[in-house]
C-alpha cells in the first residue's frame, strides 16, 4: 500500500510540475565536492547541480553503475545495473543478495523513477545522466550526478564517496587498488614475458578486439598488432578493433580472453569456428593454449571492483602458482577489508580527481 | 553484333571480372602470389591460407548469391510479368530476415543449415503473402499492385524484425542477417546452400524457354500448349531455392535480383533463354565486387549490403527512368 500511494504521489508531482526538492540547478562541473557540511547533511556540487543530501544515508538507490558503492564496502537498498549494453553484471550477484532491483534503463536512458520511489531511498547516485532524469529522481530523493564515465572509476569511486561523506575510505580503497595494479601488472607482464594481451569482443561473427584501459594504461601490457595499428575508422574508435579474418595470424597475441556479447553457447559457437581456420594457429596464444573464456561485464565496463575481479583472473589464468609471493597473494581479493584499508595511506587525491575536471568540465549540463 | 554474340562476351567478361576479385582482400596479397597458391597450392604459405581457407569460399560465395539472386530476380518477373519484382520487392528477404530472427530467439546459437530452413519458409510466407494480396483484387497481378503490396509487406515484417530486435535487444546479432554480409563464409558454410543452389539453377534452366512462352500471359500461354500452372509452380520453386539459398548464406542483399535481369536484357534483348545466364553473371559480378570493396575499403566495418544497395539505388532510379520513357511503369 505504501509503495502504490509513493507511487502516486510521484505520478501527481510529475504532473503538476513541483520544483526539485533537493537540488537545484547550475553545478557545471564535472566532478563531486563538498561545498558545505553540517551535523546532518552535506550541501554537494556535482554534474547534475547542488544538492543538500543527508550526511548518513541510510536508503542509497544506485542507479546505473553500483560498481563503487560495492568496492567500499557499502550496500545500497536499491540498485540498477543495467547500463552499458544492458550486461548482466554477474560478478556482483554477491554483494547484491538481498538488494533491491530498480530494473534496466537501457534505451531510454531515463531511470524507472517509480519503481525507484518504492524503495523510499534518502539519497539517489545516478551515473550516465540527463536532464530528465535528474529533474525526475530529484523529487524521489536527492540526487547526486557521478562523473562521466570518461573520468574512470577511480574518479567514480571518489565522486560516490564524497556524496556519502566518506572520502578518506575512498582514498585508502583507491590506494589499495593503485598497489594491486602494481603487484599484478608486474607478475602477468612478466608472465607474458612482455608480449601482448588481446581481449577478443566475438559479436555478428566478427572479432573485435577490445581496448581495455586496465590491461594497456593502468597494467602496462603491450598493446596487440591491430589496436597498434589502429582502423580505418581512426583511434578514436579503438574500443572496438575489427580484426579481419584475413588477418588473424597476423595477430600477435601471446594470450586472449574471449568475451562475447550473449551467452555461453554462442560464445564457443563462434570461437569454436575461428579456432578452425588454419591461421589460427599462427597466433601465439593458440600454440601455447592461452586462450580463455571471460565475463563480458567486468572485462569491458567494470568499475573498480570488477577491474579487481579482472586481475585476479588474469593472475589466475597467466601467472604460475609459484610465482604468486604473499604479497600479491593477499591483494587477490575483490576488495579491501577494513583492516587493509587501515593498513594503507590513503591515495592522493589530486591524482585521482585532476584538479581540472573538479572545475567546470565536460559534464555540465 | 549479335545478341547471342553480345551474351556471350558479357558472360565471358563477367567471369573473368569475378575470378579477378581473389585478388583482392584485408590481407594485402600480390598476384604472383596469388598465383602460386592457385597453382601450387601450399597451406604452410600464409597466402595460401588465406585463399583457400577464406577468401575463395567467400567470393565463391558471393558468386553464387550474386547469381542465384538475379535469377531468381529474373525468374520473378516473368512469373509475375512485372519489372519491379525480385526478392527484395515480394516480400522475400524481409520475411526470411524476420523467420531468421524468429529461429534465433526459438532456437540459442542458430546454426547455418537451420538459418537456411528459417529464410526459406519466412522468405516463401513473405513472398505468398504478397502474392496473395496481387491475386486477391480484380485484375490480378498488376505492376502496380505488386510493388505496392510488396512495400507493405515488406514494410510489416521489417517493422516486425525491428520490434523483436530491440524487445529482445539482438542488436548485434541481427546486424549481419539485416545488413547482408560474407565476412565469415567457410567452405561448409558454401557446401549447405551450393547443392539448393544448384537445383534452383538446373530447374531455372529446364524453364527458360516456358519462362519466354509466359511472358505472352497465362492464357496465350496455355493456348500454345504450355502447361502454365506447373511451369508457375516450378519456377515459384526455383525462385524460392534460390533466394533462400542466397539470403541464408549473406542475409539480404537487396537490388541484385531486380537490376541484373535488366542489365542483361539491355545487353541481349528479351529472351530470358539468354538473359538469365548473363543475368547471373552480372549478379555474381556485382557481389563478388561488392564484397570485395568491403573487404579492402570497409575493413570489416562495412558490409557488402551496403555498398551493394548503394550502388543498386543509383541503377534503381536509372531503371525508372527509363522504364518512365518505355512506359513499363
Amino acid at each position: 500500500m505504501h509503495r502504490v500511494a509513493s507511487a502516486a504521489l510521484v505520478a501527481a508531482a510529475t504532473l503538476v510540475g513541483c520544483a526539485p526538492t533537493g537540488g537545484e540547478r547550475g553545478g557545471g562541473v564535472s566532478g563531486v565536492t563538498v561545498v558545505e557540511r553540517d551535523a546532518t547533511h552535506l550541501t554537494v556540487q556535482h554534474p547534475g547541480g547542488i544538492t543538500r543530501v543527508p550526511r548518513d544515508p541510510q536508503r542509497i538507490a544506485a542507479i546505473g553503475d553500483p560498481d563503487a558503492l560495492y568496492f567500499l564496502g557499502l550496500r545500497p537498498v536499491a540498485d540498477a545495473t543495467a547500463w552499458d549494453f544492458d550486461l548482466e553484471r554477474h560478478y556482483l550477484a554477491p554483494y547484491r543478495v538481498g538488494v533491491g532491483q530498480i530494473g534496466g534503463a537501457y534505451g531510454s536512458r531515463v531511470p524507472n523513477a517509480e519503481a525507484t520511489m518504492a524503495f523510499a531511498p534518502d539519497l539517489i547516485l545516478l551515473n550516465a545522466f540527463t536532464r530528465d532524469a535528474v529533474d525526475k529522481l530529484d523529487r524521489v530523493a536527492p540526487t547526486v550526478v557521478m562523473p562521466s564515465y570518461r573520468l574512470g572509476p577511480r574518479a567514480a569511486t571518489l565522486a560516490a564517496a564524497r556524496a556519502l561523506d566518506r572520502e578518506d575510505r575512498a582514498l585508502r580503497a583507491i590506494a589499495w587498488y593503485d598497489r594491486k595494479v602494481e603487484r599484478v601488472g608486474a607478475a602477468v607482464r612478466g608472465a607474458l614475458g612482455g608480449e601482448p594481451l588481446a581481449i577478443f569482443w566475438i559479436a555478428v561473427k566478427q572479432i573485435r578486439v577490445w581496448y581495455s584501459p586496465l590491461l594497456y594504461e593502468e597494467l602496462g601490457l603491450a598493446v596487440p598488432r591491430p589496436i597498434a595499428e589502429g582502423g580505418p575508422l581512426g583511434a578514436g574508435k579503438r574500443a572496438r578493433t575489427i580484426l579481419e579474418l584475413e588477418r588473424l595470424g597476423e595477430l600477435d597475441a601471446a594470450a586472449i580472453f574471449v568475451v562475447h556479447y550473449d551467452d555461453e553457447s554462442d560464445r564457443n559457437l563462434d570461437l569454436g569456428l575461428v579456432s578452425r581456420l588454419p591461421m589460427w594457429q599462427r597466433v601465439p596464444a593458440a600454440r601455447t593454449g592461452r586462450v580463455f573464456t571471460a565475463d563480458t561485464a567486468h572485462w569491458i565496463s567494470g568499475g573498480l571492483l570488477g577491474r579487481s575481479v579482472v586481475m585476479n583472473e588474469l593472475v589466475a589464468a597467466l601467472v604460475p602458482a609459484e610465482q604468486i609471493d604473499p604479497a600479491l597473494a593477499a591483494l587477490l581479493v575483490e576488495r579491501p577489508d577494513d583492516a587493509a584499508l587501515a593498513a594503507i595511506a590513503p591515495a592522493d587525491p589530486a591524482t585521482v580527481f585532476p584538479p581540472a575536471a573538479e572545475g567546470r568540465g565536460r559534464g555540465a549540463r | 553484333m549479335s545478341r547471342r554474340a553480345r551474351a556471350t562476351v558479357g558472360l565471358v567478361a563477367c567471369l573473368v571480372g569475378t575470378a579477378l576479385a581473389i585478388g583482392y582482400g584485408a590481407k594485402a596479397t600480390p598476384w604472383p602470389d596469388v598465383l602460386a597458391a592457385l597453382v601450387t597450392p601450399d597451406l604452410r604459405r600464409e597466402v595460401d591460407e588465406v585463399l583457400w581457407a577464406l577468401r575463395l569460399p567467400r567470393v565463391l560465395a558471393g558468386a553464387l548469391v550474386g547469381a542465384a539472386l538475379a535469377v531468381a530476380g529474373g525468374v520473378l518477373q516473368a512469373l509475375t510479368r512485372n519489372p519491379l519484382a525480385g526478392p527484395e520487392l515480394t516480400g522475400f528477404n524481409s520475411g526470411a530476415s524476420l523467420a531468421v530472427l524468429v529461429g534465433m530467439l526459438l532456437v540459442p546459437g542458430l546454426d547455418l543449415s537451420a538459418a537456411l530452413l528459417f529464410s526459406f519458409g519466412g522468405g516463401l510466407v513473405g513472398m505468398t503473402v504478397v502474392l496473395a494480396l496481387c491475386a486477391a483484387g480484380r485484375g490480378g497481378v498488376t505492376p502496380t499492385r505488386l510493388a505496392l503490396a510488396g512495400l507493405v509487406v515488406s514494410s510489416t515484417l521489417a517493422a516486425v524484425s525491428s520490434g523483436l530486435i530491440n524487445y529482445f535487444q539482438l542488436g548485434f546479432e541481427s546486424l549481419y542477417w539485416t545488413m547482408g554480409g560474407l565476412n565469415t563464409v567457410l567452405w561448409s558454410h558454401l557446401a549447405l546452400v551450393a547443392g539448393v543452389m544448384a537445383v534452383g539453377f538446373v530447374l531455372t534452366v529446364t524453364l527458360a524457354a516456358s519462362l519466354d512462352a509466359l511472358r505472352l500471359g497465362a492464357e496465350l500461354a496455355t493456348g500454345l500448349g504450355l502447361a502454365t500452372r506447373s511451369v508457375q509452380i516450378r519456377a515459384l520453386v526455383a525462385a524460392t531455392l534460390l533466394a533462400g539459398a542466397a539470403v541464408a548464406i549473406a542475409g539480404p542483399v537487396a537490388f541484385v535480383g531486380l537490376m541484373s535481369p535488366h542489365v542483361a536484357r539491355a545487353i541481349t534483348g528479351g529472351s530470358y533463354v539468354r538473359v538469365l545466364p548473363l543475368s547471373a553473371a552480372i549478379g555474381a559480378l556485382a557481389v563478388v565486387w561488392a564484397d570485395a570493396l568491403a573487404r579492402v575499403h570497409g575493413g570489416g566495418y562495412i558490409p557488402l549490403g551496403v555498398f551493394v544497395s548503394c550502388i543498386g539505388a543509383l541503377g534503381f532510379l536509372a531503371l525508372v527512368g527509363r522504364a518512365r520513357e518505355v512506359g513499363h511503369v
